[in-house]
């Protein structure tokens, strides 16, 4: 059996910076993953502190913001880590409740700074700018 | 953003563009004062330029490793010499705990160039406000639209459409002009979170939670073109590469650092490009000072790229108003030599190994762009 490798160091610099730089709140790291090209792919959830669309309307039933549901990603300058769509594809099934359209991407890149994207499950509207 | 206002403090505090610094503490030599020469000769051969203590650089993760320095002290030295690496929960200079601290409003004597310290709040606070601004803009431009959609709907003519028109554009038009008149002073101070509970240790400070990291490159340069920091150049790349390397493993590494190598002994100050999808980004001086200039993407001199490629990542570099370089890196020996030295842990003969030639690329519409 293989051993899968855990992204511990990664998913806690993802915390770090969603809960004490974004300001989200509530922010865990799932216990649930899917392996995948010999890492444990773990999501991250949490409450960010505003909106993060004018798009959305994704409030919740209590009227506060949905969760959202996050994926973080190495990048470096001279090597690459891939996710693909099937890994996409997975993950909204695996990791996330029916009701998530869309995935936060965290990539972590080797210089220091941590970028947010937003990977929609299916075609979505193109964003109003 | 206040740059380009370059006030005698930050000249005074970003005075050298490097942490090495030239001896400038030399005596008086006088030409016709033999005992002068004595005294310069003495002072020369004495004074060196070496850091009293090297920077200690911690490397974690395996596959894809971060280089971070951790000491408060030595991560400001860093960015104030040259402006090297990035605070990991910052926008670049590390100031997540002074900005920490006054948004918990926790005096801390332990914080350094606690003025420094905030003006770059009042910086970040400014974008922050700014984009919250967008946003309730937009809110309202939404708002608008809405009301057009249903006069459109119940079928009004085109005269009520552009009365309509023309009041939603002054509405917003005074809209905008309001919120310019707001001040960052006016906001209110943030709640505190259950979260915030844990930054604070027991003698009431907050905790050190924030890395300066560094690039790769950047810390090739400090190991190997400067003695800055703690770890041999030949044990570095190790760590970045592994034990037994091919050539196609340390190929983009060393293409990105000649290219590097490149800008910064030309003395500009190079900074990572990620936020506007190239490689890097060119400062004539460093970010308090200006916004960069130029946009570098570090190619291969034999890989074709489709025509889509280069527009792409032209109108993005465009849209921020920079400049876009190919920097095209172009190796002039054989895999075998390169790989050789390696070996040899000749890292002067790899570099060297490899010539760059640039071309700038940018769009050009014959309607707009007449000079």
């Amino acid at each position: 059996m293989e051993v899968l490798h855990k992204r511990h160091e990664l998913e806690e610099l993802v915390k770090n910076n969603l809960l004490h730089f974004q300001l989200w709140s509530n922010v865990q790291v799932q216990n649930e993953y899917i392996p995948w090209k010999g890492m444990e792919l773990r999501l991250l959830t949490g409450k960010p502190s505003q909106k993060l669309s004018n798009d959305d309307e994704n409030l919740g039933t209590d009227g506060t913001l949905m969760t959202e549901y996050i994926l973080p990603i190495n990048m470096s300058q001279y090597k690459t880590e891939f996710i693909t769509i099937q890994c996409l594809d997975m993950i909204f099934e695996k990791l996330c409740p029916e009701y998530v359209k869309r995935l936060v991407l965290a990539i972590v890149s080797d210089d220091g700074t941590t970028v947010f994207y937003f990977a929609y499950k299916g075609i979505h509207k193109p964003k109003r700018n | 953003m206040s740059k380009g206002k370059s006030n005698y403090t930050s000249q005074l505090r970003y005075k050298f563009p490097l942490p090495i610094h030239p001896i400038d503490d030399l005596p008086l030599l006088i030409l016709h004062n033999p005992v002068s020469w004595i005294c310069y000769l003495y002072k020369y051969m004495k004074s060196h330029n070496r850091l009293q203590k090297r920077i200690h650089v911690e490397i974690n993760g395996d596959s894809f490793p971060h280089i971070l320095v951790e000491d408060q002290g030595q991560m400001i030295y860093l960015w104030d010499n040259g402006f090297f690496g990035t605070g990991q929960l910052s926008r670049s200079e590390p100031t997540w705990r002074s900005r920490t601290s006054i948004r918990l409003g926790i005096n801390d004597d332990t914080l350094q160039n606690e003025q420094s310290a905030k003006s770059q709040v009042a910086l970040e606070k400014l974008t922050e406000r700014r984009r919250q601004q967008r946003l309730e803009f937009k809110r309202e431009r939404d708002k608008s639209e809405k009301q057009l959609l249903e006069l459109r709907r119940k079928g009004g003519s085109i005269e009520e459409e552009e009365a309509l028109l023309e009041k939603e554009r002054e509405a917003l038009r005074e809209y905008k002009a309001n919120q310019l008149l707001k001040s960052v002073d006016e906001e209110e101070p943030n709640e505190l979170r259950m979260e915030d509970e844990n930054l604070i240790d027991e003698n009431g400070r907050i905790i050190k939670l924030e890395s300066l990291q560094l690039m790769p490159v950047e810390a090739i340069f400090l190991s190997y073109a400067l003695p800055v920091i703690d770890i041999p150049i030949p044990e570095l790349m190790e760590r970045l590469c592994g034990g037994t390397v091919e050539y196609e493993t340390i190929h983009k590494l060393i293409t990105r650092y000649v290219a590097y190598h490149h800008y910064r002994s030309h003395g500009w100050c190079v900074r990572s490009g990620i936020k506007f999808g190239c490689d890097y980004i060119l400062y004539k001086r460093g970010p308090p000072f200006q916004h960069a200039e130029f946009c570098i993407m570090v190619m291969d001199a034999e890989v074709p790229r489709d025509y889509t490629w280069y527009s792409t990542v032209a109108r993005v570099t465009g849209g921020a108003r920079k400049t876009f370089v190919l920097c095209y890196v172009q190796r002039l020996v054989s895999q075998d030599k390169i790989l050789e030295a390696w070996d040899r842990k000749d890292f002067t003969t790899i570099f060297s190994s490899y010539k760059v030639a640039e071309v700038i690329y940018k769009r050009w519409v014959p309607g707009k762009n007449r000079d």
